[in-house]
C-alpha cells in the first residue's frame, strides 16, 4: 500500500469514528432524520474506505 | 451496536498504524526482511477489508425506532476476539469471512515472530559495526574505486577466501578499502611520530617532553633507530602470534 494511501485510509477512519460517534449522540436523542443521514454518512466513507483497501 | 461499530473502526485505525509502521519499516529493511513484512502487510490489509466490510450490516442494524420482540433476527455477523500487540481486540466480522479472518490474523503473528527471532539474532553483531561505521564509512568514500580496480585486476583472491572462512561480514572491496585507509594513516603518524623524535625528547619525569640539545645526525639516527625498534618488535610479535 502506497503512503499516500494510508494517510488517505487514516483521515477516512478518522472522520468515520467521528461519525459513529454523532450517531451515538443521535440515536440517544431518538433524533431518527439525523440518525439516518449519519448513518448514509457511515456508509459512503465505508465505501470510500473499501475502495481503497 | 454502536459500540460495536465503534469497536471495528478503532481496530481498523489500530491496523492501519501497524501497516503505516511496517511501511516505514519496508523502506530499511533487509531483503529477508521485506519479504516478511510484505507478507504481513498484505493480511492486516486483509483483515481491515473483512471489518470494513461488516460495517454495513452494523449500520444497517442500528436504529431509533425498537423492534419487535417477535421479528428479531440473528444477524450474520460473529464476534471475535484476539489478542493483537499484548492487548486483547474484539470485533465484528460477516460469518463468511471468519474463518478467512483468523488465517489473516495467524500469517501476520507468524511474519511477525519470524521477523522478531531475525531481528533478535544480529543485535550482537551490529554493536560492533555501528562503532566502526564512521571509519568504515570514510575508509570506503575515500579508496573503494582503488579497491574495486585492484579486484578487477585479480588481486586479493586469498584475502577473499580467508575473510569468507573467518565469517567476517564484510564485502572484500570494503575490507581493502580498510586497509588502505588504515596505511595511509599510518604513514601519516609514522611521520608526525618521527618528527617528534627528531625535535623532541621523551622522559618519564617531568615535564615528559623537551625540546632536543643533540646535534641533527644524531638525533636521525636515534629517531631511525627507534623506528627500527618498533618494526621489529612488531614483526616479531606477529610472528609468535602466527
Amino acid at each position: 500500500m502506497e503512503k499516500g494511501n494510508v494517510l488517505i485510509l487514516a483521515q477516512l477512519l478518522a472522520s468515520m469514528k467521528e461519525a459513529a460517534a454523532r450517531l451515538a449522540t443521535a440515536v440517544k436523542s431518538n433524533d431518527a432524520e439525523n440518525v439516518a443521514s449519519i448513518k448514509k454518512e457511515i456508509l459512503a466513507l465505508q465505501a470510500k474506505v473499501g475502495g481503497l483497501l | 451496536m454502536i459500540d460495536t461499530l465503534q469497536k471495528n473502526i478503532e481496530t481498523e485505525i489500530g491496523m492501519l498504524r501497524e501497516l503505516s509502521r511496517y511501511s516505514t519499516l519496508l523502506e530499511h529493511a533487509p531483503q529477508t526482511e521485506q519479504k516478511l513484512l510484505i507478507a504481513s502487510m498484505q493480511s492486516l490489509q486483509a483483515s481491515m477489508k473483512m471489518i470494513n466490510d461488516s460495517i454495513p450490516q452494523i449500520v444497517a442494524a442500528i436504529s431509533v425506532a425498537q423492534r419487535l420482540p417477535a421479528k428479531t433476527q440473528t444477524l450474520p455477523l460473529e464476534k471475535i476476539t484476539f489478542t493483537r500487540n499484548g492487548s486483547d481486540a474484539a470485533v465484528i466480522v460477516r460469518k463468511e469471512d471468519r474463518e478467512q479472518f483468523f488465517r489473516e490474523l495467524s500469517i501476520t503473528e507468524n511474519a511477525m515472530k519470524k521477523m522478531q527471532k531475525q531481528l533478535s539474532r544480529p543485535k550482537e553483531k551490529s554493536n560492533e559495526i555501528k562503532s566502526s561505521r564512521g571509519y568504515f564509512k570514510l575508509s570506503n568514500k575515500l579508496f573503494i574505486a582503488y579497491a574495486e580496480r585492484f579486484i578487477k585486476q585479480g588481486k586479493f583472491k586469498q584475502l577473499k577466501l580467508n575473510i569468507q572462512k573467518a565469517n567476517i561480514d564484510v564485502l572484500l572491496e570494503s575490507y581493502i578499502s580498510m586497509m588502505m585507509f588504515t596505511s595511509v594513516l599510518a604513514f601519516f603518524a609514522g611521520i608526525f611520530l618521527l618528527a617528534m623524535l627528531l625535535f623532541f625528547d621523551i622522559s618519564l619525569s617531568y615535564p615528559f617532553i623537551i625540546s632536543s640539545k643533540n646535534p641533527l645526525g644524531h638525533r636521525t639516527f636515534k629517531a631511525l633507530l627507534d623506528s627500527a625498534c618498533v618494526a621489529c618488535c612488531s614483526i616479531l610479535s606477529r610472528i609468535f602470534l602466527s
